[in-house]
């Protein structure tokens, strides 16, 4: 296990540093430092010397992969990669190029995200599982099938959609949750409610006819035919022996997207004014902000491989059969 | 069983107290607040950097700037706010002697400025670092000279920069003197009062002056601007403290205040909330406007004009000034919530949780309808509500152009003003306002905005464009664009020497969206119309300015926002001397004109006489003359108010004006609960 999770950390390191190099160079193939520069002092009065100032505060006056002007080893280390580089393999992000400590941002914009995220993973797996396995129950009968075009409809429609009318529902027709917004504290419920809800409605089908896949493979596997051949009971077969095993796939499945919970969602954060991470890149991306744009790549890799990493440990956790 | 039915009923009617859906905390409902929005984050807070509308809008209500705009009075103008009365203006000569406004041989102007003597910033722990007991301390002089002297120290990135570089007497010396400071020690704090500024004078705590090389009559308008509001010389020693920075408590996030309101929450990705600073002055709302005095309220004079438009401010004015004399602010508190939607802020504003809202375009249709006379008017469901409406033109220009340096499409031959004259012609830019904005826009004869001193007369239209018929202008049939086409060596959009059809390049940053897509392919249709080529450059926005740099855009579409109410500052963005692609300036078109240029100089160094009217418009009319613009127009906006907020009297360049506004919490929160019952089956 230990040298496993050495070889793991080691892999991680080189993709990160990896997706931090194809970060730089296509943000960079876009903007060049002067155009991010002239973009944050604006188009009026620009001139060079607040340029210049600019670029010689924030470190992008070096250049980008090679410093042709110094000598040995500081050709690599004297250029901006590097520089800006070193220090988020360690999660020092720094500050960004508007001023902002941005570690202190995603401290503080992630607990919103999870606010959604989190009880919309529970309540959403919740549902899916049941109605999978009810669908499973069903096998064979005109609610099978009948549930099966509903899921395919519902799978059509745009999760813009579901927002849309979720809100128009919910908040202007019923007049039960505000349409949007953000509250501290026990408060806090009536403005994730809707999101929540919305969270799990907009994603519960096709998970559904992913689980109900899952448990009809398990279901036609040997070992159920002959519990059944043996006496016992449909349900007590599936309950027993199906529902345990066809769960690995989907705990580990969950396990892996648990890390980049934290990251939000764009588009329920922005319909929904949550003040999470969701919109945090798109932000630094809008205002040429480079410091935010590679923290948050970053950080979203990291998570992405700590999740892959989780979703190992748990299969060996579940499985037997698997060692690391 | 009894308990619980008991438990259910007392649950349901608390429930009923208050609207499920109020995206406000409950103890806040029938509080003296105003709810309003901001759709995008804002990048800085400090006086010195910031320079964005949306930031402008918090930040002038924080500030005690010296001067300010006229809340009611039209022509818009200046007035005292921090300064105890308008600065003293004297003129000098080279050799040190007084000379006369008038005067040809200015070579120094002075504006002394006299302080109110009872300013005080917001209570702040800065000013305890000294003494425990301090909370707050008197705004002096010294302030707002430390604020313009952090304005030249190029690490603060000053937007405004060269602006005042060479207008305020050392200010590039004492920029160079504070660079090589900042470069012997680049890590530590650099406390900017031991260096001098030769512009900057202190008689005493509450008299301070600029020296202005030559003449800069826009200084008083950039005194209302938050460059020049006071910054108490201890903030920076606070905010440099180790530790703050990390938690983002820095200057550019939490501003000092002098003003009527402080900063007391700032969550920019939720929101921000303004609350009374307990140490303002004492200001009274203003007692006399355009039409009307407090004391002549009883007569009604508005009943007597007869253009709509004096009409309705007239109105308007008559209702502000029922306020009059009363201790402003008014609001205890301002919550300006993060909107990046617009679906959620429309529903928002019709459930009464936002005062005040502007008209997407996507409910332009179902709200707003147009009369037979062109004016606006609001849906009856809007109406029940009691929301009204309010409209404005804005003082900004936005143009389509040719760069004038490009060899076909620019230049001051009789060619290319023919060629020019023939496209603005087939351009119609009526049909583009009502397609594109709702009609929200006011075609422009000229470049100076209505309102604005030196406007083209009412009665004065481009004759190359339009002609008159039956009293309307009517744009010239297409006929005549393809006679000037010809004349201009181009019959049929054919080039007669060489034989090809005329091909016109579009540099657009707008070319993504299907909005856009319907955009582009207007655009082509009307050069299409002279059988004229249109081929659209989708780039990015950085790219864009990069062809504007270096002036290698033949066609582009660009706007220009008045920072102050004098047409000079609309007018330098057409002088040779601004040219962008010589001296890095605002002019992008590239437009040379030694006799503009002469006018532009006379217009900008001297004060407001008929004669300077006179300049402006005959500027105006070389510009005409030489065809600069293809089309031009001053956008207009609209507002949408509830009745429980007022009073209605927008203002084009002041941004403080959040204390002037009153809104009935009472009336509000009853209107809230009627219209937000919860649907219980």
């Amino acid at each position: 296990m230990f040298l496993f999770i050495c070889k793991r950390a080691l892999l991680a390191l080189l993709l990160l540093i990896a997706v931090n190099a194809v970060t730089f160079a296509l943000f960079f193939a876009i903007n060049s430092p002067e155009q991010m520069a002239q973009h944050q002092l604006g188009d009026k009065y620009r001139n060079q010397a607040a340029t210049t100032e600019w670029l010689k505060t924030r470190g992008y006056d070096k250049p980008l992969f090679f410093n042709a002007e110094q000598s040995g080893f500081a050709k690599l280390t004297d250029t901006l990669f590097y520089k800006k580089s070193i220090p988020l393999l360690v999660f020092d992000f720094g500050r960004s190029d508007q001023g902002i400590d941005i570690a202190a941002a995603v401290k503080e914009r992630a607990g919103p995200s999870l606010a959604i995220q989190l009880p919309t993973l529970i309540v959403g797996v919740l549902v899916e599982i049941t109605f999978a396995i009810l669908i499973c129950l069903w096998r064979y009968r005109w609610q099978e099938k009948a549930s099966l075009v509903s899921l395919i409809f519902l799978m059509s429609i745009s999760g813009l959609f579901y927002i849309i009318f979720g809100q128009y529902l919910f908040s202007i027709i019923f007049k039960w949750f505000p349409i949007s917004g953000y509250q501290d504290g026990w408060d806090v419920i009536r403005f994730v409610a809707l999101p929540v809800i919305i969270g799990v409605l907009a994603g519960a089908s096709g998970n559904i006819r992913w689980y109900r896949t899952l448990f009809l493979e398990e279901i036609e596997k040997d070992y159920v035919r002959t519990a059944r051949a043996k006496g016992l009971s449909k349900r007590a077969a599936f309950f027993k022996h199906v529902l345990p095993n066809a769960m690995i796939p989907i705990l580990t499945g969950i396990v892996a997207i648990v890390p980049s919970l934290f990251l939000g969602s764009l588009l329920m954060e922005s319909f929904f004014a949550i003040p999470g991470l969701g919109s945090f890149a798109i932000d630094g991306i809008q205002n040429q902000d480079f410091a935010i744009v590679r923290a948050m790549v970053y950080l979203g890799a990291a998570l992405y491989l700590l999740g892959l990493f989780l979703t190992d440990i748990s299969y060996s956790i579940a499985d037997p059969r698997v060692r690391l | 069983m009894k308990k619980s039915l008991l438990l259910l009923v007392f649950l349901l009617s608390a429930c009923d107290e208050k609207p499920w859906n109020n995206p406000y905390p409950d103890h806040e409902r029938g509080s003296n607040i105003l709810y309003t929005a901001f759709t995008e984050q804002p990048r800085h807070l400090d006086p010195a950097k910031s320079y964005m509308e949306d930031e402008w809008a918090l930040l002038a209500n924080i500030f005690a700037t010296p001067l300010q705009y006229d809340y009611l009075k039209r022509p818009v103008q200046v007035a005292p706010f921090a300064a105890s009365g308008l600065p003293k203006v004297t003129y000098w000569d080279e050799q040190g002697r007084p000379v006369a406004a008038s005067s040809e041989h200015i070579a120094k102007t002075i504006y002394e400025i006299t302080l109110r003597d009872d300013l005080y910033y917001q209570n702040h722990p800065m000013f305890g670092l000294l003494d425990p007991n301090k909370q707050t301390r008197k705004v002096t002089a010294d302030d707002y000279i430390y604020q313009i002297k952090r304005l030249a120290d190029l690490k603060n990135e000053c937007p405004i920069y060269t602006v005042l570089q060479n207008k305020i007497i050392g200010f590039n010396e004492f920029t160079k003197v504070v660079k090589k400071a900042h470069e012997a020690a680049p890590e530590q704090h650099l406390d900017l009062r031991q260096f001098e500024l030769s512009g900057l004078t202190k008689k005493d705590d509450t008299h301070y002056a600029i020296h202005i090389k030559g003449t800069f009559p826009a200084l008083q308008y950039w005194l209302t601007t938050p460059f020049f509001a006071p910054l108490p010389e201890e903030a920076e020693v606070y905010y440099a403290q180790p530790g703050l920075m990390e938690k983002n408590i820095t200057l550019d996030f939490l501003p000092i205040s002098s003003g009527p309101y402080q900063l007391t929450e700032n969550n920019p990705h939720r929101h921000m909330v303004l609350e009374r600073n307990p140490h303002f002055f004492d200001e009274r709302f203003p007692s006399e406007g355009q039409y009307y005095q407090a004391k002549d309220l009883s007569q009604d004079r508005c009943h007597v004009l007869i253009n709509l438009d004096e009409k309705t401010h007239c109105e308007q004015e008559k209702k502000a000034l029922s306020f009059a004399n009363q201790k402003m602010p008014f609001i205890d508190k301002v919550v300006f919530s993060l909107e990046t939607e617009s679906v959620p802020f429309w529903a928002k504003f019709l459930q009464g949780y936002y005062d005040r809202s502007g008209v997407a375009a996507d409910n332009f249709d179902a709200v707003i309808h147009i009369q037979e006379d062109g004016s606006l008017s609001i849906s009856d469901e809007l109406k029940q509500q009691g929301i009204r409406l309010h409209q404005w033109v804005e003082p900004n220009l936005y143009y389509f152009a040719f760069n004038y340096r490009d060899p076909v499409y620019g230049g001051s031959s009789e060619r290319a003003i023919k060629l020019r004259q023939a496209i603005a012609i087939a351009f119609d830019l009526e049909e583009y306002l009502t397609l594109f904005r709702n009609g929200r826009g006011l075609v422009a004869q000229g470049v100076v905005p209505p309102g604005i001193a030196g406007e083209m007369p009412d009665d004065f239209y481009d004759a190359v464009v339009y002609e008159k018929i039956d009293g309307r202008l009517k744009r010239r049939p297409i006929q005549d664009a393809f006679q000037l086409l010809k004349e201009a060596g181009y019959p049929n959009g054919v080039d007669e020497k060489s034989g090809k059809s005329l091909k016109v390049y579009f540099d657009t940053a707008a070319a993504g969206g299907p909005d856009d897509q319907a955009l582009m392919d207007w655009v082509r249709a009307q050069f299409k119309k002279l059988n004229i080529e249109l081929v659209v450059r989708g780039t990015t926005t950085n790219v864009l300015m990069q062809k504007l740099d270096d002036a290698s855009i033949q066609f582009f579409v660009f706007g220009w926002n008045m920072d102050y109410p004098d047409a000079e500052n609309m007018l330098g963005i057409f002088a040779g001397m601004n040219a962008k692609v010589t001296a890095q300036g605002e002019n992008l078109i590239n437009y040379m004109n030694d006799d503009y240029d002469a006018l532009f100089k006379e217009v900008s160094n001297k004060p407001q006489t008929p004669a300077r009217i006179k300049a402006i418009q005959a500027a105006q009319n070389i510009l005409l003359k030489d065809k600069v613009l293809i089309a031009a127009f001053y956008p207009s906006n609209i507002a949408l108010m509830h009745d429980w907020y007022g009073p209605i009297r927008s203002h084009e360049f002041a941004n403080n004006t959040l204390k002037y506004l009153k809104v009935d919490p009472v009336l509000r929160a009853d209107q809230e609960k009627a219209w937000n019952a919860p649907w219980l089956f």
